[in-house]
């Protein structure tokens, strides 16, 4: 690995955290302020709760989640049919039909779970309308909707002897308004000075100079690609994501791409630690995020570097030097190189985001093992905006009920007493999404309707499926490619892409109505500190046993089976 | 109860789809194409007035 590559992640990881500090004290402010912003701005945000003639007065958790869940069923709805109509409607000047019923429903809870799996090719499937009305307003509106569930969860943890955790419109009005707007904005306007398209004129076919005929696909890509990465969405407007150049021309769009991946995520931590008044303790758990985060690279980069056993028999001359990158080029851009491809694929993987700046179907064995891994573990490395943090609170809870077990007291968490209830969904929160995922895998390899959407055979088919339910599940949305959509593969896709959001967010809301009911007893001598390096190193071994448990059977038969047996 | 929501739902639906999925993605376009109009349509390159391929910065190699 070169020190050119070694230098481009140290830049990254500084920028980022320098960011994401920022951004968390902004965003504490943001959600505990009364009225937030300027006159006009309060008068618009005042004018919108009575608009919904809902007013913003404080919910519990139960009436949270219900207006989570009714909201995102509606709007699933609106998404649907957009896809379906599109053939009728403007802003389609490539003439494209109604999108096919399995994928539309494939791609509504795709973009309504803030997953964006992509059983389609943006370019020639999607017209205008639908890319920025249905997909790209989804992408603001999913990713609102995770952020506003973790503010709830936070004050709940925060509150003491209450009742209610927030108003969702507020927090969801905040989340867009006040975050992801201004901040796709800008990133729209810095890709745009770059070369990435904003227009709404259609596709133009190209004559080239030796006289083939090239169709140059373009539209309104900007804002969308900025809202993809900052929302941890992931599904971009064209075929090949953050690959294309469309997407991502240059180097400097790959580092602000790769930026707006991880900054909300980690921003939320910050964030979080202010709003519940323990910053030692949000740093601790920063750290262990972090750490499991450069593990992640530390593994994929030189197994990139290095290629895989076929790869160096094959004679290919995959040394690095003279210009050459070497080791493994396949499926990824010259432009960016081993090191920003693998910072990429482990950073899209940490985030729940799912873009892809290379191709991760032709990652070496380990290489290769790094997202799926990521991704098995719930998505808590910084993870999805909002749905990230919250998970990890699972795993923290389950650290803190181990600890509480080794010293035989009832666990305590910021001053609460952690008991059975919470414990119970803290599981299920943890739990539930990588059983769905080995239970949806299981069923699409031992069902011809499932078989049919392998397209390579033995480990790699297996990995494919594996990965293809792992992301969905975990509303990640990244594809290892070579996974087909069928009507089967497509419904079954919906259901663990709706099941996997909807559980563990509702499980969160849960665990943040029980906690803010609580009173906050004062720490005593034999009270487990949660803001020290034992309870960090506790909690990746939490985490690092709970989801290794479960997905090293499964890997086993994917990845391990694949490099050994070349 | 669930009233209330369906019906604050169904406007934070209409709002949402025009002011994030219409007006901005309208606004961005209108300054892209005052600002960096060539960049916006695709970086488009002509010979002769006609058409034969697109230049984004990273095709230029050293």
């Amino acid at each position: 690995m070169s020190g050119q590559g070694i230098g481009q992640i140290l830049v990254y990881a500084f920028v980022l955290i320098a960011l994401a500090y920022s951004l968390g004290t902004y965003m504490a402010k943001l959600y505990n302020a009364e009225r937030f912003g300027f006159g006009w701005l309060q008068a618009v945000e005042r004018g919108f709760y009575r608009l919904l003639g809902s007013g913003s007065k404080e919910q519990d958790w139960k009436a949270y989640g219900k207006s989570v869940l009714i909201f995102s069923l509606l709007f699933s709805a609106v998404v649907y049919v957009i896809q379906r109509i599109q053939g009728h409607l403007f802003l389609n000047p490539d003439h494209l039909k109604g999108v096919p019923s399995h994928i539309a429903l494939n791609t509504t809870a795709s973009f309504v779970t803030n997953t964006n799996w992509q059983y389609y090719g943006g370019e020639y499937t999607m017209s205008y309308l639908t890319q920025i009305a249905a997909l790209a307003t989804q992408q603001f509106v999913s990713a609102g909707v995770g952020m506003a569930v973790l503010v709830a969860v936070v004050r709940g943890l925060a509150r003491r002897s209450a009742r209610d955790v927030g108003n969702f419109w507020r927090d969801l009005y905040r989340s867009i308004v006040y975050v992801l707007l201004p901040l796709s904005l800008i990133l729209a306007v810095v890709l745009i000075s770059q070369g990435v398209p904003q227009t709404f004129s259609g596709q133009v076919t190209a004559t080239t100079l030796e006289g083939a005929t090239q169709t140059i696909a373009r539209g309104p890509v900007a804002l969308m690609i900025a809202i993809k990465q900052l929302g941890t969405n992931g599904g971009g407007f064209f075929n090949s994501n953050s690959a294309v150049p469309f997407e991502n021309p240059n180097g400097l769009t790959n580092l602000l791409e790769l930026l707006s991946i991880l900054l909300i995520p980690a921003a939320q931590v910050f964030m979080f630690g202010r709003m519940v008044l323990a910053r030692r303790h949000a740093w601790v758990v920063f750290a262990a995020m972090f750490t499991l985060f450069v593990a992640g690279l530390a593994v994929a980069v030189p197994a990139e570097q290095h290629g895989s056993t076929v790869l160096r028999q094959s004679g290919v001359n995959i040394t690095q030097g003279h210009g050459q990158s070497g080791g493994n080029m396949s499926d990824k851009e010259v432009r960016f190189g081993i090191a920003n491809t693998s910072l990429w694929a482990t950073a899209t993987t940490d985030a729940s985001n799912g873009s892809v700046d290379g191709g991760h179907d032709a990652l070496t064995p380990a290489g290769g093992a790094v997202p799926l891994i990521n991704i098995f573990v719930g998505e808590v490395i910084f993870g999805g905006v909002g749905s990230g943090l919250y998970g990890m609170i699972f795993y923290i809870l389950i650290a803190v009920f181990v600890a509480g077990l080794m010293v035989g007291r009832t666990p305590e968490y910021l001053g609460k007493k952690i008991e059975a209830r919470e414990i119970k969904y803290a599981a299920v929160g943890a739990l539930f999404v990588p059983t769905l995922a080995l239970a949806l895998t299981a069923l699409a390899i031992v069902t011809k309707s499932g078989l049919a959407s392998v397209f390579n055979p033995g480990a790699h088919g297996f990995t494919e499926a594996l990965y293809a339910y792992t992301s969905q599940t975990n509303n990640n949305g990244s594809a290892f490619a070579g996974y087909g959509a069928t009507n089967f593969s497509a419904e079954l896709g919906a259901v663990a892409m709706y099941l996997g959001r909807f559980v563990p967010l509702l499980a969160a809301l849960a665990i943040g109505g029980s906690l803010a009911a609580k009173k906050t007893v004062p720490p005593s001598a034999g009270t487990f500190r949660t803001d020290g390096a034992t309870f960090g190193v506790l909690l990746v071994g939490v985490i690092v046993l709970t989801a290794g448990l479960m997905v090293f059977p499964a890997l086993t038969l994917g990845p391990i089976v694949e490099g050994l047996s070349h | 109860m669930a009233l209330r929501d369906v019906r604050a739902s169904v406007i934070a639906i209409v709002v949402a789809t025009l002011v994030l999925g219409l007006g901005f993605p309208a606004l961005a376009t209108g300054f892209a194409q005052l600002a960096f109009s060539h960049k916006a349509d695709g970086s488009l390159v002509k010979v002769d007035g006609k058409i034969v391929g697109s230049s984004r910065r990273s095709c230029r190699r050293p």
